[in-house]
């Protein structure tokens, strides 16, 4: 009987053995997943941090060359320059100035242009030869 | 025993201690463990840039920092420190030094305490910043620091963080065109923090577009609670609340950043050749009532506000008023002829010069016989123009002027407008109906002025002047367009079209102005010759005068309304000899810039003689 007993007894040991095992691969891996999460979540919070000083850095340069391009591009500089390389710039003049104004296609007359007045002309489509 | 006893009574105090520490004192703990860990971190909002019609940038921002010592852990290492940060940051290395020098402050309360937040220098940009921090990290001592003591090492390693900045980011403000539109972009200042529970520093527009928009420029800050670290670095995990900045918007005026230039170069030679106290000039579209252009003499940096003085910074466009002279007849003959109670045509003797009347002389600069309501205008006669107004009566003259703008403000977004000075009909004299009619015992501004000729050009609307074209969000889309606003009709389309003739007239060889005459654009104007009061007794000062000329061209379709603005001249008085000259330059420049088709045929350039253009 005694044998017997043993022979019941040993796989529930080694259940229980498997269990605990189990048990404690399970708390063990919580608990390492616990602070791998952890872990990561810093090491993001950290990434994050990092890059949000890049963007903040980039802004700044950003802002640095906007600034450049407009003092650049502000009106007095651009005359400074004008007037510093002697390209001889100056405001067109009216007679410099040729208007162009378009008739609608459906015109029926061309009226005659005023002398300087230069005007575009809708092709017409030729017709064709029979 | 007695041990025994000793560990009890021990473990009893610390267990009383225990529950002291978390249970009664726990409030108080609870807070300062808090307080040590969580931040509240504003953000500051980008203020929106102002751009002119074109899109050139007359104000920007940069974000900046303040940038603070820490002297308690400096020990003795001041020069050291400000040998390394003092190119970045434009200050000598004595005075930083001497600034850094430890100091005792005593507090509210009566105890002494030790100064740990010195602000070196406000507005560092970015760059500057990651300068100073490159530079502390590479501080030389003269020892090798990683083989010193622990304790020792920890004192060079606080030198090191010593300097620091602010954690709520400033801004700094620029105006890359210099004194361009100083007056209509305005200038920053610090906001004042008082009676602020969170530390606001920021700008606040302190004058022009600056002030009068400056919650639409501002934006809204943002605010962030988090966790810090042992070293004060952000542990971004515990962030509870993230609210981001909202940017501000960006203003687009209706100034033109070329025509700007133009109006203040004109205005630059006006003063070097006439020294006048003050000038201004106004360009405005007479049909939809954008400024164009708007300059002031004297001006300031709005880069340096600090540098210059209130006299300076003040914008005589608005805030003036003058009496005008001459260039004010335009209202009480167009409304003579909008009542028909005159015609263009009919005609008036005009004494020969001298009109007594309510015991009083009033006198033209000629001796004119007879003039048709045209020549009153163009000759600019006094007399003439003081029977056109009382043909038209005080009641009606005083509609008149009124609807014409004056009196009131002409609502542009600029602060400090005035109303000028237009006293009610019963408060008039027996002499006001001759003399109101010539732009005396009645003040305006230069504004209200040329908004009036406006008036005139457009056919009869008077407009109410556009500053504002436009509000863009960052990403360029169109928040609110501003549309031209006609705040009334005042005189008939026909009545308008007698005035431009009449105006036209002005400059030409029998006008006063004809030194603003064009070549290829026709021109209406009128000059203004103004004796300025005393300021110390009645009457006029004898040699002070106001000059003026406002004109708009082309005649025949204007688009562009140009008024110059003389005080206290020399070298001459008169509005057509001061103003005019300046007014033709301009107006070219202008017109040419702008490409307004010309008025008469333009002869081609081979049938024209060579000639050189100096500009």
């Amino acid at each position: 009987m005694s044998r017997n007993r043993k022979k019941y007894d040993s796989p529930l040991i080694v259940g229980s053995w498997i269990r605990a095992v189990l048990l404690c691969l399970l708390l063990g891996g919580t608990a390492m997943g616990y602070v791998w999460q952890k872990s990561q979540i810093h090491q993001i919070g950290t990434e994050v941090r990092k890059k949000e000083m890049r963007l903040e850095l980039l802004k700044g340069d950003n802002e640095g060359w906007q600034q450049v391009r407009a003092e650049m591009r502000s009106t007095q500089n651009l005359y400074d320059r004008v007037r510093k390389l002697g390209l001889g710039l100056a405001m067109p003049q009216p007679e410099q100035l040729l208007r162009l104004s378009d008739l609608p296609l459906d015109a029926k007359e061309l009226k005659q242009s005023k002398p300087g007045e230069y005007r575009t002309v809708a092709n017409k489509p030729r017709r064709k030869r029979p | 025993m007695i041990l025994v006893s000793l560990i009890t009574a021990g473990y009893v105090g610390l267990g009383v201690r225990l529950v002291d520490i978390q249970v009664l004192q726990h409030d108080k703990h609870a807070a300062h463990a808090l307080d040590n860990t969580r931040r509240k971190v504003i953000q500051a909002s980008r203020r929106g840039d102002i751009l002119d019609i074109r899109g050139t940038v007359l104000a920007t921002s940069r974000i900046a920092k303040t940038v603070c010592a820490d002297p308690s852990l400096m020990g003795t290492h001041q020069q050291l420190v400000a040998r390394a940060i003092a190119p970045f940051l434009g200050r000598s290395e004595t005075e930083l030094a001497k600034r850094m020098q430890r100091r005792v402050y005593t507090d509210a309360e009566g105890r002494q305490r030790e100064d740990k937040h010195v602000v070196l220098k406000r507005k560092v940009l970015l760059e500057d910043w990651r300068g100073i921090t490159n530079a502390l990290a590479h501080i030389e001592f003269g020892v090798d620091v990683k083989s010193q003591p622990r304790k020792e090492r920890l004192k060079y390693y606080n030198v090191r963080r010593s300097v620091f900045c602010e954690r709520v980011d400033s801004q700094l403000r620029v105006y890359p065109s210099g004194n361009l539109a100083a007056h209509v972009t305005g200038f920053v200042g610090v906001r004042d923090p008082e009676g602020s529970s969170v530390p606001m520093v920021g700008l606040e527009g302190k004058h022009g577009v600056e002030i009068m928009l400056d919650s639409e420029l501002e934006g809204v800050r943002g605010w962030r609670e988090t966790e810090t670290d042992r070293s004060r670095r952000e542990v971004v995990a515990f962030r509870e609340y993230n609210v981001k900045p909202r940017d501000g918007m960006n203003v687009v005026l209706t100034i033109d950043a070329n025509v700007q230039y133009i109006v203040e170069k004109g205005l630059e030679a006006l003063c070097a050749k006439h020294t006048p106290a003050s000038a201004c000039i106004v360009v405005v579209n007479p049909q939809t009532g954008a400024i164009l252009a708007l300059a002031n003499r004297p001006t300031f940096d709005p880069n340096k506000p600090g540098d210059s003085s209130a006299a300076n910074r003040r914008n005589r466009v608005i805030t003036d008023v003058f009496e005008p002279g001459s260039t004010f007849k335009i209202v009480a003959v167009s409304g003579a002829l909008n009542e028909r109670v005159v015609r263009l045509h009919d005609r008036f003797h005009c004494e020969n010069g001298r009109l007594y009347f309510a015991g009083k002389v009033l006198r033209d600069h000629h001796a004119y016989g007879e003039l048709s309501v045209r020549e009153i205008i163009t000759k600019s006669s006094n007399i003439g123009t003081a029977k056109v107004a009382m043909k038209l009566g005080a009641s009606r003259l005083h509609k008149y002027i009124s609807e014409l703008g004056f009196g009131q403000r002409s609502g542009v977004p600029l602060p400090g407008e005035v109303r000028g000075i237009l006293h009610p009909v019963r408060s008039w004299s027996k002499l006001s109906i001759s003399r109101i009619p010539m732009g005396h015992e009645i003040a305006a501004t230069p504004l209200q002025l040329v908004m009036a000729m406006s008036a005139m050009a457009n056919g009869g609307n008077l407009m109410r002047p556009l500053l504002v074209d436009r509000l863009l969000d960052r990403d360029g889309n169109v928040v609110m367009q501003y549309k031209p606003t006609v705040v009334r009709k005042v005189i008939h389309d026909e009545t308008a079209q007698q005035m431009v003739k009449t105006l036209i007239t002005v400059v030409s060889a029998e006008g006063t102005a004809r030194q603003a005459w064009l070549e290829n654009y026709t021109v209406a104007g009128k000059t203004g010759t103004a004796q300025k009061p005393s300021k110390t007794r009645r009457g006029y000062e004898p040699d002070k005068y106001f000059s003026s000329f406002i004109g708009f061209l082309p005649a025949e379709n204007p688009k562009l309304c140009i008024g110059v603005f003389v005080d206290e001249p020399h070298n001459g008085y008169y509005g057509g000899v001061v103003a005019g000259p300046t007014f033709k330059v301009i107006a070219e420049k202008s017109a040419n810039y702008l490409g307004l088709e010309a008025s008469m045929p333009v002869k081609p350039m081979s049938e024209q003689k060579p000639r050189v253009v100096l500009r």
